[in-house]
């Protein structure tokens, strides 16, 4: 940057600074009478202002809900990412495992059939499913 | 002390404070609210209506790092924000600009027009390129950003240098203004007295606002 474009801005930056202390220490008449000298009809550009402020709000709530979304998309890439990761045998193998461990389960989701039979992406499927239900961590170890 | 201060509780409004606090603005609060906008818009590129929502946005996510502090007044705390906000978005503008002269570019090749033949020139911003090419892109790019915002920046204060050409003393507070001068430091230096002042500082709040519009941005 140049000494001079730093002046300018400079410049221009403690002149809006002066005007805005300016204003911060007006009283409500002067407010009130200068609005009305620049604005025309005060009580439109109140409603307008009511209603940006309003904008604003719902912005900051929108922005609010996208970041918890993205928060939780992330948690689940973190904690499910690990398992889909492992070689077709070791997932296999940890189904098998879970299976011995809880025949309920195996009988219930019928989990020999699908170790077997199913293809990466349905395996991945339901590891990323018991994760979710907690049964195993993200690493596939069983809880 | 390993200088990193701990926050204490309730060091902070919350977020629904600050809601509650802005919806009961008396309607001289909205007034200042959006005067301030003004005279942070202005000369930044952004219009006070944007400005007043973008303020109002920023300071309720929590991942802004901006908080209301207990004691601080509100008008205060948004002012400062709004303060951030003009200054950074002078910088987006900055770059704005800089994509508009790209377009240009592409559309009508090389040109020899230099940012100094450019200004003197008078012409608008977007025009500026030095037909040059450079081993250091980035540099390049930078250096001509800084020539555009240095132009635009220099029409804008010579805008104001002209508006109150024939008014001295308003001519003087403002760059007293500009310079960082104290009220007092002001007054000594023209000799009047406060209610003097307080009318002066008036017409030239005024007139700035009739010639960069009531948004702060024409």
């Amino acid at each position: 940057m140049t000494k001079n474009q730093n002046s300018a801005e400079q410049k221009l930056r403690r002149l809006a600074d002066a005007m805005a202390k300016d204003v911060e220490a007006m009283s409500d008449e002067e407010i009130l009478a200068e609005a009305k000298e620049t604005y025309g009809d005060v009580d439109r550009m109140v409603a307008e202002t009511r209603q940006l402020i309003e904008n604003g709000i719902a912005a900051a709530g929108r922005t609010h809900l996208e970041n918890a979304r993205k928060a939780i998309k992330q948690r689940s890439r973190e904690t499910q990412s690990n398992v889909v990761r492992l070689p077709l045998d070791k997932k296999r193998t940890i189904l098998k495992h879970l299976a011995a461990k809880d025949p309920a389960l195996s009988e219930g989701f019928t989990l020999a059939a699908r170790i077997e039979a199913d293809s990466s992406a349905d395996i991945d499927g339901l590891l990323e499913d018991l994760v979710e239900l907690g049964l195993i961590d993200g690493d596939g170890n069983i809880l | 002390m390993d200088g990193k201060r701990e926050q204490q509780p309730n060091e902070f409004r919350d977020a629904a404070e600050l809601k509650e606090a802005v919806r009961a603005f008396s309607r001289a609060d909205v007034g200042r609210l959006r005067k301030i906008a003004a005279s942070y818009a202005f000369g930044s590129g952004m219009e006070s209506s944007d400005l007043v929502q973008e303020t109002i946005r920023v300071c309720l996510e929590p991942e802004s790092g901006r908080h209301w502090r207990q004691g601080v007044p509100l008008m205060a705390f948004l002012s400062l924000t709004m303060h951030s906000i003009a200054f950074n978005e002078r910088k987006k503008y900055r770059r704005l600009v800089y994509r508009d002269t790209e377009i240009e570019r592409a559309d009508e090749g090389p040109t020899t027009t230099t940012p100094t033949e450019m200004q003197e020139s008078n012409g608008a911003p977007t025009t500026v390129f030095d037909g040059k090419a450079s081993s250091t892109p980035v540099d390049a790019r930078e250096s001509e950003e800084n020539a555009i915002t240095r132009i635009y920046l220099e029409k804008v204060l010579q805008r104001l240098k002209l508006l109150f050409a024939d008014d001295p003393h308003a001519r003087a507070v403002l760059d007293g203004d500009m310079e960082g001068s104290s009220a007092d430091e002001i007054r000594q230096k023209l000799g009047i007295d406060h209610k003097t002042y307080a009318s002066i500082r008036r017409r030239v709040r005024r007139k700035i606002s009739q010639e960069f519009g009531k948004d702060g941005n024409r």
